[in-house]
């Protein structure tokens, strides 16, 4: 089983709690609407049937997911010796990954692309459309291996007493 | 010393919690402002109901409320509107000699699009649009994957039970290819960005602009307020 003292510890600190919530927020409040769950004009609506239910619970997890690795990726390059860039860079590319595929031919994104790159444009917009379950899949489990490896890297790095958690200053770098 | 260490982290973490605040707020109105605001402004020419002598209207023609549906039979989004809220639309508001609708073809998809949107007219002529229109969103498959080719359309009218032979010839002769082009070009015209757009026009010719499978509380919001005037 996997140890997650490391993400305890990340978010034991309010700043990079807070950033979760705001990263979380923002991506599912970018995938609902590219999505067609949030319309904005005429009137705000949210708007979930039920046959868009897998869809759903596939974006709330993305988001959660991109919450959670970008703050650890944030905590791991400024406070630890080695400084990968590697996690924070697999994350934020599954995040993304997760928002493109909310990009539908049919939504005024879509179209944009259909009408401005032509064949290619229909093409993977419709790749986009056709595969979206299995992207979104994907996407998740890009986000899973990056939050495993942060966590791993931290764990790894940091000598973590679990009694000391939420008190960052005690954590010790260990010198190699 | 050790008051001015908490003072700056008590000033850090201000400093997160206002980035975070500044990151969630300056997204959400990017996407309003961005998105919203463009499909306001992109329907802003005026549309005069009296100008359209369009066939396969649903509805009364004297219903008070037009709407114009831009749409494509190959998009999600428009099957979805169709699977979601156009059955109540239509009881609650079409049935009762509100409402109107006339579907315009924005095929933008590529050939199977077209063939899609001319095959509905050719079953029009049939007086059987809507019938076909109805088979082709409930029997919607993935974009371009032949779902929607010429043997599958001539299958599709065998179901609601059109004269094949007139069918056939009509889709063959590309008759009503002028008709979808120009479905296409006005909804360029009108700013149409995706699909599907919906233009409702009230009985004073005051308009709003619906975009996307949004529910019916949607419609019947904008319904009432143009009825009301």
């Amino acid at each position: 089983m996997v140890s997650l003292i490391a993400v305890r510890l990340v978010y034991s600190q309010a700043k990079y709690f807070m950033l979760a919530i705001a990263i979380a927020f923002s991506v599912a409040i970018t995938m609902f609407f590219l999505d067609g769950f949030l319309f904005l004009s005429p009137f705000p609506v949210f708007f979930l049937p039920t046959e868009k239910l897998l869809e759903f619970s596939l974006l709330v997890l993305i988001s959660g997911l991109s919450g959670l690795v970008a703050p650890m990726a944030i905590y791991s390059y400024s406070n630890l010796r080695s400084r990968k860039v590697g996690q924070g860079t697999l994350g934020a590319f599954g995040s993304l990954f997760g928002m493109v595929t909310g990009v539908c031919g049919c939504s005024s994104v879509g179209f944009a692309l259909i009408t401005s790159l032509g064949a290619v444009g229909t093409a993977g917009t419709a790749f986009l459309s056709n595969f979206q379950i299995p992207l979104r899949l994907l996407s998740i489990s890009l986000l899973t291996v990056s939050l495993i490896y942060a966590n791993r890297s931290i764990t790894k790095e940091c000598k973590i007493n679990p009694a000391t958690l939420g008190e960052p200053a005690r954590i010790e770098i260990r010198h190699h | 010393m050790p008051k001015k260490r908490a003072v700056r982290k008590s000033s850090n973490r201000n400093i997160y919690i206002g980035i975070s605040v500044v990151v969630v707020v300056a997204g959400v109105a990017g996407i309003y402002f961005f998105f919203g605001s463009s499909i306001t402004q992109a329907t802003s020419p005026q549309i005069n109901p009296a100008d359209f002598n369009l066939p396969n209207r649903l509805g009364a023609e004297d219903a008070p409320i037009t709407i114009l549906e831009f749409g494509e039979y190959q998009c999600p989004n428009c099957a979805s509107f169709y699977r979601n809220t156009k059955d109540l639309l239509v009881s609650r508001y079409v049935d009762s000699g509100i409402v109107k609708i006339y579907f315009r073809d924005y095929a933008y998809y590529g050939p199977d699009s077209t063939n899609a949107a001319i095959a509905a007219r050719c079953a029009g002529d049939q007086g059987k649009y809507w019938d076909y229109h109805d088979v082709l969103f409930s029997t919607q498959g993935q974009i371009n994957s032949g779902w929607a080719n010429k043997t599958q359309l001539v299958g599709f009218a065998v179901i609601i039970d059109l004269d094949m032979p007139t069918f056939a010839s009509c889709l063959n002769s590309g008759d009503y290819l002028s008709e979808v082009e120009s479905d296409f070009a006005e909804g360029v015209r009108l700013g149409v960005r995706g699909t599907p757009t919906f233009v409702i026009i009230g009985p004073d010719g005051r308009q709003q602009i619906i975009v996307g499978a949004q529910p019916f509380s949607a419609f019947e919001r904008v319904i009432e307020s143009l009825l009301i005037g």
